[in-house]
């Protein structure tokens, strides 16, 4: 038992990374290409931006890119109502503070505060589910670029920091709106929605190891995933993300089937029934919506 | 314009931001309008494309006043940005009012003189005219007319009554929509409030400290305690020896029941019941939208709009109850039956309702904090006649007590005035023995602060 404790210590040691590097290339096409450009452009010129969409579309993985162009460490909090200033901020070690008081050496930082002193970039994702305690202790790093960290003092952000926001549409469940003050500190606000037809097939492609997919079975997957966002019942659609998981599979296992429709019947119903949500006056269940769509593509 | 003008791009740019700045400002369906900050913003991120290409272009100009307009703005940021660009004057040339504090509150009150009331007097609120003989018509509740409101409560409350009265009248539509709009957004403002005084009053406990936690939670009394129980030397002392006062919120499920009968569409100060209730029940729902909830509209029948287990925004749901404002009992029955059919239509029949509520809470796990909002005014019977349908409703709640269920009833200022009162008296003194705590709804604002009350009781 010790031995595999050791051993599993030694693993989590080698683990350990300076910061994780996107694995697959991202496609900078379309709406990406803009919303990229325009994210560098604010950060460039001191500029608080907001990126906007649906769940799945890219926000966080645009953030990602930005972060690792520009050479910065990457800092991120995925906001619900639980998290709160602390988490960002960082807090006293009460142990350490009972013997050498309040004091840089008893302070633990949050990612808020790491990315302020290295100048590296911090994501708030889904800033409107933080409730508004945690979105009022982000007005002064995101203005003035400093946090008043008592008793230390002040603590002043690097050249290079930047703060960068992802929200859900304000319709989502569990958002809320974001206050005032901090609505006008957030100086650039990028939609982003789902992609072009030709966007999303690259970006299928992209995200898919070992791709072998014929061109027929991936413009299946789109359609699919497009007549999700088409259909009026669905609140929630499925996004790229789904379509990348169900190109994923459908590629690796196709062999197993008949036919390419077989495949993309058999895995469809689970990996896209996931994130998607119907709208509750409907009276219809995901799965109906899914296997409707599937029937009227492939049939 | 000349390309000359966007080669020295901020010859043009100095015109542009501050016009669409302007514009901006001065369109009405702008709800929050451009800060300095914004304009600032505009310069800023022409600049880095400046530098790129060596000039502007109008796409950089028309994306700068987009991308730095809020969400909500932006299609219509787009259009004046374009017809700034395309030199078209403003559309809109009437003067536009600031709708911020003093000048809201001169827009929503210029029509305060006025009553408004909803002449539907059948059923039980013929019977309340003919035991009245000096009630000739739906004009008796002009006595009521500009009884004291201001000053009496917060403003808060006294914007909010003007509003609906205002938004009750207003026939322009995009004005409708814009008080709709303001009206929605003070309901929620005062949703928040409860919402944040409801975090503070969770149920208190205490649990070992953990790294990266605000350490103002230390629960400093109970950790000395526990240090010394430890035995702890002071080098010793290690940060789970800590003990965090826990606010861990016990779940709810909640039922909503709104009564939409007749006697609901009687004004008090411009207003009817309906209209006072829907304005305690929006922040009520709005402060409480992360428990579960049910919600329930009755008259002659019964109108559920969402069982507990459902899954649906909140937003909507309001935005339905906030339309309702502006009904009467026949647009009422339209809507949720599609045709106009009286007769079977606007009395008050809550059994199916209250029955229904019951139904759905005790299915709620037990563990959980069970509620029920009860808004009506009571007007249940005729004075003296209490039947034996009625028996059952006041059974059906004291069930609901015994079953641990908590009820708590948000009742009409109209059925404390003298003309309701023989209907209602005897229906509120029951609810009152039963032990059912009850608040008016007259001001919103203190409507919350003792449904508040109640909840943090528990």
């Amino acid at each position: 038992m010790a031995e595999k404790e050791q051993g599993f210590r030694k693993m989590l040691e080698k683990s350990i990374v300076e910061n994780i590097r996107i694995e697959h290339p991202v496609v900078l096409k379309g709406q990406y290409e803009t919303a990229y450009s325009l994210l560098k452009d604010a950060l460039d010129t001191g500029i608080t931006p907001c990126l906007v969409g649906p769940p799945g579309v890219g926000k966080s993985l645009l953030a990602r890119k930005v972060a690792e162009d520009t050479a910065r460490s990457f800092h991120e909090v995925f906001f619900d109502e639980n998290v709160t200033p602390s988490r960002l901020i960082g807090s006293f070690d009460p142990a350490l503070v009972v013997r050498s008081g309040r004091n840089i050496s008893s302070f633990e930082p949050g990612p808020l505060i790491r990315a302020m002193v290295e100048g590296g970039l911090f994501v708030a994702h889904e800033l409107n589910r933080a409730t508004e305690f945690c979105q009022n202790s982000l007005i002064a790093p995101l203005e003035e670029r400093h946090y008043h960290l008592f008793p230390i003092g002040m603590v002043k952000a690097q050249e290079s920091f930047a703060f960068v926001a992802t929200q859900n549409p304000i319709e989502t469940s569990g958002t809320y709106r974001l206050s005032k003050v901090l609505v006008d500190r957030i100086g650039c606000w990028i939609r982003l929605t789902y992609p072009t037809k030709e966007t999303e097939l690259e970006i299928l492609k992209e995200n898919t190891p070992a791709f072998s997919l014929p061109v027929s079975a991936l413009d299946k997957i789109y359609e699919i995933v497009k007549a999700t966002r088409e259909n009026t019942v669905l609140e929630i659609p499925a996004s790229p993300r789904s379509g990348i998981y169900l190109t994923r599979l459908v590629n690796k296992y196709i062999k197993r089937f008949e036919s390419e429709d077989d495949a993309i019947r058999f895995f469809a119903p689970s990996v896209l029934a996931k994130e998607m949500k119907v709208r509750g006056e409907e009276g219809k269940t995901v799965a109906k919506v899914v296997e409707e769509i599937i029937k009227k593509v492939l049939d | 314009m000349s390309n000359s003008s966007l080669e020295y791009p901020f010859n043009y740019a100095n015109y542009f931001i501050p016009e669409f700045i302007h514009r901006m400002r001065r369109n009405r369906e702008v709800v929050e309008k451009p800060s300095p900050r914004q304009s600032i913003n505009m310069g800023k991120i022409l600049l880095p494309s400046y530098m790129r290409n060596g000039c502007l272009t109008l796409s950089n100009l028309l994306l700068a006043a987009v991308i730095t307009s809020q969400v909500d703005n932006q299609k219509i940021a787009e259009k004046v940005a374009l017809d700034i660009l395309t030199n078209v004057n403003e559309y809109d040339e009437e003067p536009q009012e600031d709708l911020e504090g003093d000048q809201l509150l001169s827009l929503l009150s210029k029509k305060t003189q006025e009553v408004f009331v909803t002449p539907h007097a059948k059923g039980l609120e013929q019977n309340i005219v003919n035991d009245n003989p000096s009630i000739t018509g739906p004009d008796q509740f002009t006595k009521f007319k500009n009884k004291p409101d201001i000053g009496v409560g917060p403003g808060e409350d006294m914007i909010l009554k003007f509003g609906a009265k205002t938004f009750k009248e207003e026939r322009d539509e995009k004005m409708r929509k814009l008080l709709a709009h303001l009206l929605k957004e003070r309901l929620m403002k005062l949703g928040r409030e409860l919402e944040r005084k409801d975090d503070w009053s969770r149920i208190a406990s205490v649990r070992p400290f953990q790294t990266g936690e605000d350490t103002d939670s230390i629960d400093e009394d109970r950790s000395l305690e526990n240090i010394i129980d430890l035995g702890r030397k002071l080098e010793e002392i290690r940060p789970e020896d800590f003990m965090m006062l826990k606010r861990k919120k016990k779940n709810r499920s909640i039922v909503y029941i709104q009564d939409i009968s007749n006697t609901m569409f009687y004004d008090l100060e411009g207003i009817n019941s309906v209209n006072y209730s829907i304005l305690s029940l929006i922040p009520l729902m709005w402060g409480l939208r992360n428990d579960k909830w049910g919600l329930i509209l009755y008259e002659s029948n019964s109108h559920v709009i969402k069982d507990l287990s459902d899954e649906m925004d909140l937003e909507p749901v309001l935005e339905q109850l906030l339309d309702m404002i502006t009904m009467t009992t026949t647009q009422m029955e339209f809507r949720f039956r599609g045709t106009i059919d009286g007769s079977t239509w606007g009395g008050t029949v809550p059994n199916k309702s209250i029955q229904w509520a019951y139904d759905q809470l005790t299915e709620a796990s037990e563990r959980s904090d069970r509620i029920c909002f009860y808004f009506s005014d009571f007007v249940l019977t005729d004075p003296g006649k209490d039947n034996d349908e009625n028996k059952q409703n006041y059974e059906v709640i004291r069930r609901m007590l015994d079953d641990g269920i908590r009820v708590f009833a948000g009742i009409s200022p109209l059925a404390n005035k003298e003309i309701f009162r023989p209907y209602t008296a005897s229906a509120i003194d029951r609810l009152r023995k039963i032990g059912v705590p009850m608040a008016e709804t007259y001001f919103p604002s203190q409507f919350l602060e003792r449904a508040h009350s109640f909840l943090d009781e528990i």
